[in-house]
Order: C-alpha cells, then structure tokens, then sequence
C-alpha cells in the first residue's frame, strides 16, 4: 500500500513515516502542499495523509484541487487541536476523514488502514457481511452465527456492523464513537470498553476465544477464529 | 460635641456680656457721683438735693441717695444700705421699694465733705434680664442649630451611604463571578470622593476583566502551542513501546497515560475556547431533542447500569435549533458529572418537558448537590469542589454545559432537587418547528 504524506513538521513527518512502514505501508514525504500537490497528481497512492496548515499551499485548497481534477484517492486530514470548523469544512472539501492533532501513530495507521480498505465510492455496499460463522443481514438487520439467531440491541447491531466492515482491521475506540454513536467528542468514562463486553457475551461462545480481539493501546478488530 | 461647643460658646458670651455691661455702669457711675460732687463744691447741698431728685425721676437712670451726716435721708429714693465709701455689690432678694423692686444693686458711696454722703447706683435685674434672654437666645439657637445640622448630617449621610451601598453591592455581584457589574457612575460636575471611590473600582474591575480575557487567550495559546511538543512526545513514547520491554515498557505506558491526561485537558480547554468564540459553529438544523438524549442515554446506559445506579427516563418530543455534536456532548458531560458525583444506587433521572416557549432538558441526581453558594462558581472553567479534587475530571465540565448553552441562547440552571442536584437546560423553541404536534416543518 502506498501513502503519500504531506506534513511541514519534519519531526511528525518522520514519525508517521516510521509508522506506517512498520505497519508495511510504502511511504512518501512531502514538505508543502505544492510538492504534495505534485506528487499525488504523478503517482497513484492509496491513502493520502494531508495536514490542514502547510506552506504554499493549504491542504484544503489541495484536496479540492485534486478531486477539481477528479483523483479520488482517499484523503485523511491531520487538524489542529481545537478546530471543529476545520474539520466540518474539510469533510465537505473532499476529504474523506479527519484526525486531531495530536493523535496516536495507532489512531493514525487504523484510519489509515481503514481508508485504503474504503470500496470504491460506485460499488455498492454489501448487504450482509461474514466473519467466520457470523452472519450480519444488514437489511433484515439480524444477526445469527451458524443457525443461531441472536438478539442484539440496535446499538449492538450497529457495533458489530462497523467492525465487521472493518473485517481483520483495529478499529480505534475514537472511530467506534464516531461511527457507532456519533460522539465527535472524548468521554470521561469506559463507554466502549461496556459495550464491546456486552456485545461479546451475546456472540462469543463459551470455552471459545472472542471474536472480538482488543488490541492493546489501539482498539478493537474482529476476526473468524 | 456640638451642645459643648454650644455651651462654652454660651457662657463665654455671659461672661463678655456682663464684663461690658458692669463697666459701662460703673463708669456712668463715677461720672455722676463726679458731677455731683462738683456741684456740691460749686453750689452747695442744696443743688444737689435737686439735682438727685431731678435725675432720679429720669426713666432707665441711675439710683440715688444722698443722706445727712445724720444718716437722715435727704434725696433719693434707695434705702439706707449701710455701706461704706466705694463700690459695694448689693444683694437684695426681698427688699421692696415701693415702686421699684431691687434686686441686685451696685453702689457708690461718696461722703460730700463736712455734710452728707452721696450714694448712687445702678440696679442689675436689667443686666440680668438680659443675660437671661441673652442665654434663652443662645440655647434656643444652639438647639436648632444642633437639630438641623443633625437632620442635614444624616440626609447627606444617608444619601452617601447608598452610593457607597452601591459599590459595595458591585463588589459582591463581581466577588460572586458576574464580573461585568459595575459600581453605579454619577456625571458630577464637581465629583467627589465617593465618586472618585466608584470611578477607580470600575477601573480596576476593567482591568481585571483585561487581565481575565488575556489569561484565558494565553491558556489557550498555551495549550495550543504545547500541542506539537506533546505529539513528539507521545510519538518517542509510541517508539520506546515498541521495542521496551519490563519496567521501561510499563513507565512508558505510565507516562503515556500522563500525556494523555495532559492532552484531554488541553482538548477540553481549546474546545471549550472554541465553543466561546466561533460563532459559525452552531448548525441550524432543527433537531429531535428525545432521539438524540435517548442516543447519548444508550451510550451511557450500561455503565450506568452496571454500576448500580437507577436511570429514570421521560422524554416528551421536542425539537430545537442546534448542533446536534454539542448538545449530545453537554448532555454526555451532565451525565458523566452525575456518574462521577453520586454513590451506586443512585437514582440519575433524565427529562425532557416541552413548556409554551421552549424545551428542558434536565439531568437530576440525588448525591450530595452543590452548595447554593458555589453553584456559579462551578461553572468558571478549573473551579472544583473541595469534596471532588481528588476525582479524576478536567474541572472543564460544566464550563463547557455553559458555553454550550450560551451558543444555543439557552439558559443553564443549577437548582437544588433536595437532595442531589439538578441541571435543566432550557433551549428556546425551534424557529422552524411545526406549530404543533411533533414532526419538523422543512421547508
């Protein structure tokens, strides 16, 4: 997977790179948003890791020059702390998701991932989703492992809708919140922690290991066992 | 003080008074008594027995009598007073002379050579009469002197009093976290030093509230500056995470909790400024005020739950004008302040009331409350009760309720449910809201 980043910070800059390699990505670097501009437009890159705040050229005018120009390639925005417009404004210049300032290197790399995985925008969404013997209708909104249906909560289906589409990859527990309860906010308290182990206990089987792996410091995946 | 004065004052006049008046009558005295004797020398007795009986007769003049060597009267209305030559005072309570009464007399006896004795004088109770009116006068002065300096010390007394009254009532009001009152500002043309009083504090207080705003831009420049060497931080603790191991791998994931901690309230603290400031933040959409409590309720109801802890919920539909992320997020912050300020088995209820010109939302608990005192002050950002500063909690919670509400021009209340405390949030009616009923009109 190749990743473009465009980051003014050297020392950030590097830290994302060294990230993103261990996590086996291919990484660029550019320093300004003209450079950055330049290189997305030659090479086809997967994901794009694009700060808000650059010399030359801003990384919003650079995703909105880009998708002008029709490249789609998934665009993550790196913004300052604080800047809730920012963020709004970005989502609606094209880019696909966003991330604080300053954020974890495991946040970063599971958005990352996440967004290299994103089906492209004409296919359409699958309307059942499988890991192992969990089957997910997405329509008839049930869920059932083998021929056991299991009776979630709307907010347990929904939970288990967005890391089965995230099949194999961390979920971090700030984009659970995001996409599962549509908190842009960070609560004081273990709300996801209680939900995931809710959520177990409805599909796990006793004396097997959980569907749900928690991944220390970085959130949670789910795989077939 | 005043009667003294006016007392001293009082007597020294008497004094004065009857020192001018005994020297002006001792000196018409002698120079009578010299007229006299010289007309003796000049005309003999017998002048002078008419003189004595022609000046006697002379309305407001002097007393005679002139007697023989024998002591036998011979002109003259006093009595034989029995008195040496020169100045006798005479005291002479309740001797009547038909006619006149005397009372205090001065005299001046002069022995005529070879014949007589000549006595003349002057009879006091004029002196007296006037001294005494002389005092009525002075004391009926002095007491109303005295009563309407009182009444106007006390008018312009009072009047000062309630300017002060005034400051002082400002001084609260600010002590109490309103730090826009002011002192009440008079346009004198002369100020005085009340005014002066009242102009200075408003100065001070302008300078305070400066001072107060620039503080909190350079906590916020700070957070936001301390932002790049955090992420390097954290960034070197990521690194030594992944190839640490033992000791150093669990002081790296101490202090990486640190940092984070660190980076939450730097969060909450630009959030909260940015909250405040950014006026195109609030969306307008007109939103379901129960689906989104009941979301946020969802989110919290297992912790809640497993705790030990009693929800109540009762929602009404209602709709408001909003953003949807920030009332979600000072609901969450109500919540998690209820979590964090009541014991298990404490019953959290959650409503939502339609009332004619808007919606409440209130959270209410039945933990230990706030004092009414402090029920402002927990609304500065960093103030925490004395009972709650070993909690865990940025101190950001409830400021940020308030910029939150104040975004939506709703009113943020903090009332005592007797016992625990409620926090109503009260949101005005929804401007595109149907008239009636619960669904939106979208236009």
């Amino acid at each position: 997977m190749r990743v473009l980043v465009v980051e003014d910070d050297p020392q950030t800059a590097d830290y994302v790179r060294e990230s993103l390699s261990e996590s086996g990505c291919e990484v660029d670097l550019a320093l300004d948003g003209a450079v950055g501009l330049e290189r997305a437009r030659r090479d086809p890159f997967d994901v794009l890791v694009v700060d808000r705040m650059l010399p030359k050229l801003d990384g919003l005018t650079l995703v909105s020059t880009l998708r002008a120009e029709d490249i789609r390639v998934p665009v993550l925005l790196l913004t300052a702390m604080g800047a809730i417009a920012d963020r709004v404004a970005g989502l609606e210049g094209g880019g696909d998701d966003y991330l604080v300032k300053p954020f974890s290197l495991a946040e970063l790399n599971a958005r990352v991932v996440a967004l290299s995985r994103r089906p492209a925008l004409q296919t359409r969404e699958p309307t059942t989703l499988q890991v192992g013997d969990l089957l997910l209708d997405r329509l008839g909104r049930t869920a059932r492992i083998g021929d056991r249906e299991i009776d979630l909560l709307p907010l347990q289906f929904k939970l288990l809708e967005v890391l089965m589409l995230n099949d194999g990859r961390v979920v971090t527990r700030t984009m659970l919140l995001e996409r599962v309860w549509g908190f842009r906010f960070d609560p004081r308290t273990n709300i996801v922690e209680t939900h995931i182990s809710h959520l177990r206990g409805k599909i796990d089987t006793v004396g097997q290991p959980s569907l749900i792996v928690t991944v220390r410091g970085a959130g949670y995946l789910i795989r077939a066992c | 003080m005043l009667i003294t004065a006016f007392a001293v004052a009082g007597s020294l006049t008497k004094i004065s008074v009857r020192f001018i008046y005994r020297h002006d009558v001792q000196t018409r005295i002698l120079g009578e008594v010299a007229a006299l004797t010289a007309l003796d020398k000049d005309k003999g007795l017998d002048a002078v027995v008419r003189a004595v009986a022609q000046d006697e007769r002379r309305p407001g003049g002097l007393e005679y009598r002139l007697a023989g060597s024998d002591g036998r009267g011979l002109s003259g209305d006093l009595p034989p007073t029995g008195a040496g030559p020169g100045w006798t005072y005479l005291d002479w309570d309740d001797q009547v002379v038909p006619g006149r009464p005397y009372q205090d007399l001065i005299i001046y006896t002069q022995p005529l050579p070879g014949h007589a004795v000549l006595t003349v004088g002057q009879d006091l109770s004029e002196e007296s009469k006037l001294r005494h009116a002389l005092g009525h006068m002075l004391f009926w002065c002095g007491a109303i002197g005295a009563g309407v300096g009182l009444v106007l010390s006390y008018l312009l007394g009072r009047g000062a009093l309630r300017r002060v009254e005034g400051v002082v009532v400002a001084a609260r009001a600010v002590a109490a976290g309103q730090m826009q009152v002011r002192a009440p500002a008079r346009s004198a043309l002369i100020p005085d030093d009340i005014d002066e009083l009242g102009a200075t504090f408003n100065r001070m207080l302008d300078e305070i509230a400066t001072l107060v705003s620039r503080v909190r831009w350079v906590s916020t420049d700070i957070a936001h500056d301390l932002r790049t060497p955090l992420t390097h931080v954290r960034q070197k603790l990521e690194r030594i995470k992944r190839t640490a191991d033992g000791a150093i791998l669990e002081t790296a994931r101490e202090i990486d909790r640190d940092v984070d901690e660190l980076l939450r309230t730097f969060d909450a603290m630009l959030r909260l400024a940015e909250i405040e400031n950014d006026a195109s933040l609030v969306a307008k959409g007109p939103i379901d005020l129960a689906d989104l409590t009941n979301r946020v309720i969802d989110a919290y109801r297992p912790d809640l739950e497993a705790s030990g802890r009693r929800l109540r919920v009762s929602l009404t539909p209602a709709l408001v004008d909003g953003d949807a992320d920030l009332i979600a997020q000072a609901l969450a912050n109500l919540i998690e302040n209820a979590l964090r300020h009541t014991q298990a088995a404490a019953v959290i209820e959650i409503s939502i009331e339609t009332r004619g010109d808007g919606a409440v939302l209130s959270v209410r608990d039945d933990g230990a409350g706030i004092p009414a005192d402090q029920r402002e002050a927990v609304l500065q950002r960093f103030h925490r009760l004395e009972a709650s500063r070993t909690m865990p909690g940025s101190g950001l919670g409830l400021p940020i309720v308030a910029a939150i509400a104040q975004r939506h021009g709703a009113t943020l209340a903090l009332d005592d449910a007797k016992p625990g405390l409620r926090v109503s949030l009260t949101f005005p009616k929804a401007y595109r809201s149907a008239p009636s009923g619960g669904a939106a009109a979208r236009p």
